[in-house]
């Protein structure tokens, strides 16, 4: 025997009727009705499968992940690493630019006074370069019980700071191991050989440089462009790719529509897509035209 | 966590991903738009993964803000693209699934759209997706006691719908 609570707390989460229920002696029970039975869990299951993707579309699915973060990388690397180049350049670069200008003067100074005052037969060797540091901090007492923060940064922990950055900035999917360990300069591990590309991807990826073009973003249609040319140079939608490459630039290059222009029809002349490159380049054409004449 | 760690979310988790929107009545291109800025979001998260917390629990989080600002986009643009009330065109389905999974699906997706959408997700991320009752109030940030609610609903909803074909 149970019932239901009718509370009225608006921080109960049952007060909608949904939720627990209350048997009679009191005790409250969550009510999620019955479970599922056999044949109920087996069409679950059927249905589970035909909403799932297959491998190819996994793998497209991987190819578009990847074309959006390589996208958004200069995005992210302005918004994360702005600050760390900023810090690098502002500070690190003065400080170290005052240091070099502080200790070769220092130097020089001491070298040349010293050889003037202590000339006393002994051999006189100049001071390898590294060693002008401690020179400078034995000539000037203060600087030996001055805060090491306050010299500024020192080169050796700067270096690693910066390929740290570089490494946190790499490519998305190739490991990236941070020179920070070794404090020597960042060598990307060589990426495993990519897979043989499937016709399927090459539609897929021109489909979206149709899509970009579309909706008037030529920047994302040529660095699709850009992943074909790369991954599948002889594929079969060549003049597709072609086309989209001329209205892409047309669209996004004005100093280059009239070359494209031409190229393409040189090209294909005959194209289906010939009219629609002459709307976009021809319509760019007569804007600068008409610019000009202004 | 690395790029590794994406790599093998990803591996994991794109299926579940590509199958939650669909239940979530999106359709056609837009689930490959979709999935691909889930797993941009993650990639940039990726340090907010709370491990005691679960992937999944973390990932629907991630999917239902995407496809709320996604339904946000279509209604500025005035489009009448009203989730979990269109069939899946045949075109979503791989053509490598037996018929028996692709009619499977076409009906659970119909059941999903004759629910309200709040016991729908629970439904689907319990019983398709045997996530746990806490592991689905965690992703949908409501109390535990409202899932269990919810996923009652949605069974007796989703049994009246079978009942209901098996008489048709």
């Amino acid at each position: 025997v149970t019932r239901r609570t009718g509370s009225l707390d608006p921080n109960d989460p049952t007060r909608d009727g949904e939720g627990a229920e209350h048997s009679a002696d009191g005790a409250t029970h969550h009510v999620v009705g019955h479970e599922l039975d056999t044949a109920e869990r087996h069409f679950l299951n059927r249905a589970k499968a035909g909403l799932s993707p297959n491998g190819a579309t996994l793998q497209r699915l991987r190819a578009s992940v990847e074309v959006a973060l390589e996208r958004s990388g200069p995005t992210e690397q302005a918004s994360t690493a702005r600050p760390t180049a900023a810090r690098l350049t502002s500070t690190t670069g003065i400080g170290l630019f005052l240091l070099g200008v502080t200790v070769g003067t220092m130097g020089g100074f001491y070298w040349g006074v010293r050889s003037q005052v202590t000339n006393d037969g002994a051999p006189n060797t100049p001071a390898p370069a590294h060693d002008s540091n401690k020179q400078t901090e034995a000539r000037t007492p203060l600087s030996e019980n001055a805060d090491p923060s306050a010299r500024g940064p020192q080169p050796t922990t700067t270096i690693p700071e910066v390929a740290k950055s570089k490494a946190r900035n790499e490519g998305s999917f190739a490991a990236t191991k941070t020179a920070a360990d070794k404090g020597r300069s960042v060598e990307r591990e060589p990426a495993p050989p990519a897979p043989p590309a499937h016709p399927s991807d090459e539609i897929f990826l021109v489909q979206r440089v149709q899509r970009a073009l579309a909706q008037h973003d030529p920047k994302l249609a040529l660095v699709l462009l850009d992943k074909l040319d790369a991954e599948i140079p002889r594929g079969r939608l060549l003049e597709e790719r072609a086309a989209g490459r001329a209205i892409a630039v047309c669209m996004s290059d004005p100093s280059r529509v009239a070359a494209t222009h031409t190229r393409f029809t040189l090209l294909y002349p005959n194209s289906v897509h010939l009219a629609r490159v002459n709307a976009t380049c021809g319509t760019q054409q007569q804007k600068q035209q008409s610019t000009q004449h202004e | 966590l690395s790029s590794n760690d994406f790599d093998q979310i990803f591996e994991a988790h794109a299926a579940f991903v590509w199958r939650c929107l669909g239940a979530l009545g999106v359709r056609g291109p837009d689930v490959d738009d979709l999935t691909q800025e889930v797993f941009v979001i993650v990639h940039r998260r990726l340090a907010d993964l709370d491990s005691e917390q679960g992937v999944k629990p973390w990932l629907y989080g991630i999917l239902r803000r995407v496809v709320l600002n996604h339904r946000r986009t279509l209604r500025r643009r005035g489009s009448r693209q009203s989730p979990l009330l269109e069939d899946v065109p045949a075109s979503q389905f791989d053509q490598h699934d037996t018929l028996e999974a692709q009619e499977a699906a076409q009906l659970l997706t119909r059941v999903l759209a004759s629910m309200p959408e709040e016991q729908a997700e629970v439904f689907v991320l319990v019983e398709m997706e045997q996530l746990s009752v806490g592991e689905v109030g965690a992703a949908l940030e409501i109390p535990v006691n409202t899932a269990h609610s919810r996923l009652r609903l949605a069974r007796a909803r989703f049994r009246a719908a079978l009942a209901e074909r098996e008489l048709s």
